[in-house]
């Protein structure tokens, strides 16, 4: 569903992602890891098509770029940023009329909704709501398309322990129901239950990338001391 | 384009929606249409309408405009600039609408920006009237030149990045011209003086020759403004094509060359997002986030310790971020002061006005601005920093030290000011140090009436009021010294002309007394934690 070959983003003398390749399948939950400044947020706003870069990122087969690849696309970004005057199931409207979706999507809208506590809060403008509250709007506007490809960069922020638990379910349902999911984080221990594939990242490199298979197979230290020994290790 | 109609018209219908929750801010809105369509009544309040002041206006919107315009595509050749919202990236570049329909919506979002921000000339209308001598149809052509010149700088600057920014030979070029074109208009001003055997007034010519009004940009909107004025409309169609044309030129090959312009305003977008976020928690040193700061040379200026390390420390960022210790609106005065010096030069030689006039006028106006500049100055930026709260020295201290800079900078301006000033339209020797000093003792009060403010209401109170209180108490803390400026001024000016010098002296001691007293009465303000 995914698949990130040679990526190098470079700003002006600053190589924040240095030849990435990876990929990750449809029905899949991978988690980039990485400390602060590693080139995570770099690599999500490439795959997102925000930045220009040299490589090649194709979403479902086609170019992350094109108007097909975005429509298979969800995206939860790092900052929550709504619309400040229009109210919640507004940019659920929005959301469906951008994304050409049929009527079923209201429907759906009206379930997102209920899930993630913002029923009671339809009618408030995003300018009236908490980050917690406007950081689930944004979960809801990147589910209700329903997205082949879902990517989130540092979900879990600013979530109370609710959305939090509500938020991961949700993920593997995605899962479940063939998404591929690609989770940005610097929180290990918060997406654990969670992931088939991991990838950490240092530098701009991905210098270690491991499956859930591979771990319970192989018996090799947690993803945690995995994690560690390398972060550690380049200190 | 449904989804983008959608948006637009959401938003301003929740905004009217939004309106009518707020009354007080309703009514605040009437208010102003009513008083913008009032004034745009001739009446015989003012002076009749006439082109005498056109040569004024003309430089004033090369200066003005051009400034806006220069900085703009400057900008643009740097960091860029953006007209979208942090949600347009979070939702809309990541959504199948296409790149092209995005960046038209930005510019209609931007167009409506830029209406609301020409809102505050409405209150310039009195002044268009009084000082320009322009009709209704003056006032139309000036708010209008002013609100293209707003949205077409931002569209021209988000083009030249667009266009430049991956192609370091683009941007050095583009470098080239604009300096050239800068480089141009300055030296073809030095020669025209020199010719015109260095005449003051030659200034003002030279921005009235015919072939100014096509000079790239700022001559087009000079033409359009002008032309409007003295009903020279072929001038003005032709200017005002010129104008737009440029920039939709610019847009054409943007989306020829590469519709992929979201890197361009994603940057700009994220900073001015963050900026607003933290501007609304409170934390106005958040605009520090838009400076492109070099640290350079690190270590705190000058040998302070104690309370006076805050005045050491603002003179360490200000060598970051100005120009020793002057900054950007230090360079706003300056500039007023150079037209004003030029305007009050004429007025008096054709004795319109008295040189005791023109000093006076040159004076309330200079120290009016500051009013305004000082309000969120350095002052207000360390109340919301923990340091000033925990540093061991005496609070009256603090409070001195965390504003000389501001004093030191504005005397720095005033001097330079009022000295071109004093120059350029013959006032007496002992004005530009008198008037200065008191302009910098002007800045302490200012402060002090800040503090006031912040002393009666404490740190969580609504804009609305604390504005409202920054007035009241600039009635009590600033009346008495206006008074006192006055009567001397009145008393000794029928004496002697040159015992006018009394009165800023009177005011100088009055500002330093005033303002000392407030810090110390207000001292209790650094006791209570920051917000």
């Amino acid at each position: 569903m995914l698949e990130v070959n040679n990526l190098t983003k470079k700003y002006s003398s600053t190589l924040a992602n240095d030849n990435l390749s990876f990929s990750l399948n449809g029905g899949e939950i991978g988690i980039l890891l990485g400390p602060n400044g590693a080139g995570k947020s770099t690599a999500i706003k490439c795959i997102m098509g925000l930045l220009r870069f040299s490589g090649t990122i194709l979403i479902d087969g086609k170019a992350n770029k094109s108007e097909e690849a975005k429509r298979s696309m969800g995206y939860v970004p790092e900052i929550p940023a709504l619309y400040e005057l229009l109210t919640v199931e507004e940019h659920a409207e929005f959301i469906i009329r951008a994304y050409k979706l049929d009527k079923s999507a209201y429907t759906y809208a009206d379930e997102l909704m209920e899930r993630l506590e913002l029923a009671d809060k339809k009618k408030k403008l995003g300018k009236e709501l908490s980050k917690g509250m406007q950081q689930k709007v944004s979960i809801m506007c990147a589910l209700l398309p329903r997205p082949k490809m879902l990517l989130l960069d540092e979900p879990l922020v600013g979530l109370d322990p609710h959305a939090i638990k509500e938020l991961k379910s949700m993920l593997m349902e995605a899962r479940d129901a063939g998404t591929a999911v690609f989770v940005s984080t610097h929180m290990i221990e918060s997406v654990e239950e969670i992931w088939d594939q991991a990838f950490i990242m240092v530098n701009g490199r991905i210098v270690a990338a491991r499956s859930r298979e591979e771990e319970a197979g192989n018996g090799d230290d947690s993803l945690e001391d995995l994690f560690f020994s390398i972060t550690e290790g380049e200190k | 384009m449904r989804a983008l109609s959608y948006l637009l018209i959401t938003s301003i219908k929740n905004w009217f929606k939004n309106l009518l929750k707020k009354p007080a801010l309703l009514i605040v809105y009437i208010l102003c249409i009513a008083m913008f369509g009032f004034m745009l009544i001739p009446t015989d309040v003012y002076p009749p309408a006439s082109l005498e002041r056109l040569p004024y206006l003309r430089a004033g919107i090369y200066l003005l405009f051009g400034f806006i315009l220069y900085s703009g595509i400057s900008k643009g050749l740097k960091s860029g600039a953006t007209f979208f919202k942090m949600a347009d990236v979070n939702m809309l570049f990541n959504s199948p609408v296409r790149p092209q329909s995005i960046l038209l919506y930005g510019i209609v979002g931007q167009m409506g920006t830029s209406l609301l921000a020409t809102l505050f000339l409405l209150f310039q209308v009195a002044n268009m009237r009084n000082l320009l001598f322009l009709d209704t149809r003056g006032i139309i052509a000036l708010v209008l030149g002013w609100f293209l010149t707003l949205v077409i700088t931002q569209i021209v600057s988000l083009s030249v990045y667009s266009l430049t920014a991956p192609h370091p030979n683009r941007r050095k070029a583009g470098k080239y011209v604009l300096y050239g074109l800068l480089g141009l208009l300055g030296g073809g001003l030095l020669v025209y003086v020199i010719l015109q055997g260095g005449k003051p007034e030659s200034v003002l010519d030279f921005f009235g020759l015919p072939f100014m009004d096509y000079f790239p940009l700022i001559g087009w909107i000079d033409g359009f403004v002008t032309g409007m004025i003295v009903g020279d409309y072929l001038k003005m169609f032709i200017c005002l094509g010129l104008f737009v044309l440029f920039p939709v030129l610019g847009i054409i090959l943007v989306q020829r060359s590469d519709s992929d312009y979201y890197e361009d305003v994603l940057q700009t977008t994220e900073q001015t997002f963050m900026l607003k976020a933290a501007m609304k928690d409170g934390k106005p040193t958040a605009r520090n986030i838009m400076l492109n700061v070099k640290a350079g040379k690190s270590g705190i200026a000058g040998k302070g310790t104690g309370a006076s390390t805050f005045f050491y420390r603002h003179l360490t960022e200000q060598r970051r971020t100005g120009f020793m210790i002057l900054d950007k609106s230090s360079i706003v005065i300056i500039g007023i002061s150079l037209i004003a010096g030029f305007v009050l030069r004429n007025l008096t030689a054709s004795e319109e006005i008295s040189v005791f006039a023109a000093g006076i006028g040159s004076f309330v106006g200079l120290s009016y601005m500051l009013f305004f500049l000082t309000m969120s100055g350095k002052f207000t930026q360390e109340l919301s920093k923990p340091f000033i709260y925990l540093v061991p020295a005496s609070n009256v201290a603090k409070l001195f030290f965390s504003n000389l800079s501001t004093v030191v900078k504005s005397l720095l301006e005033g001097l330079i000011g009022f000295s071109v000033i004093t120059v350029l339209a013959g006032l007496p020797i002992w004005f530009a140090p008198a008037a200065a000093i008191t302009y910098a003792t002007l800045s302490q009060i200012y402060i002090s009436m800040s503090i006031l403010t912040q002393r009666i209401l404490g740190s969580n109170t609504s804009k609305l009021l604390n504005t409202m209180m920054y007035f009241l108490s600039g009635s009590i803390v600033l009346g008495p010294g206006i008074l006192i400026y006055a009567i001397l001024m009145a008393v000794f000016y029928n004496v002697n002309p040159d015992l006018a010098v009394i009165s800023y002296i009177a005011a100088i001691v009055y500002n330093v007394f005033a303002s000392f007293l407030v810090m110390y009465l207000g001292r209790g303000i650094l006791e209570e934690s920051a917000s």
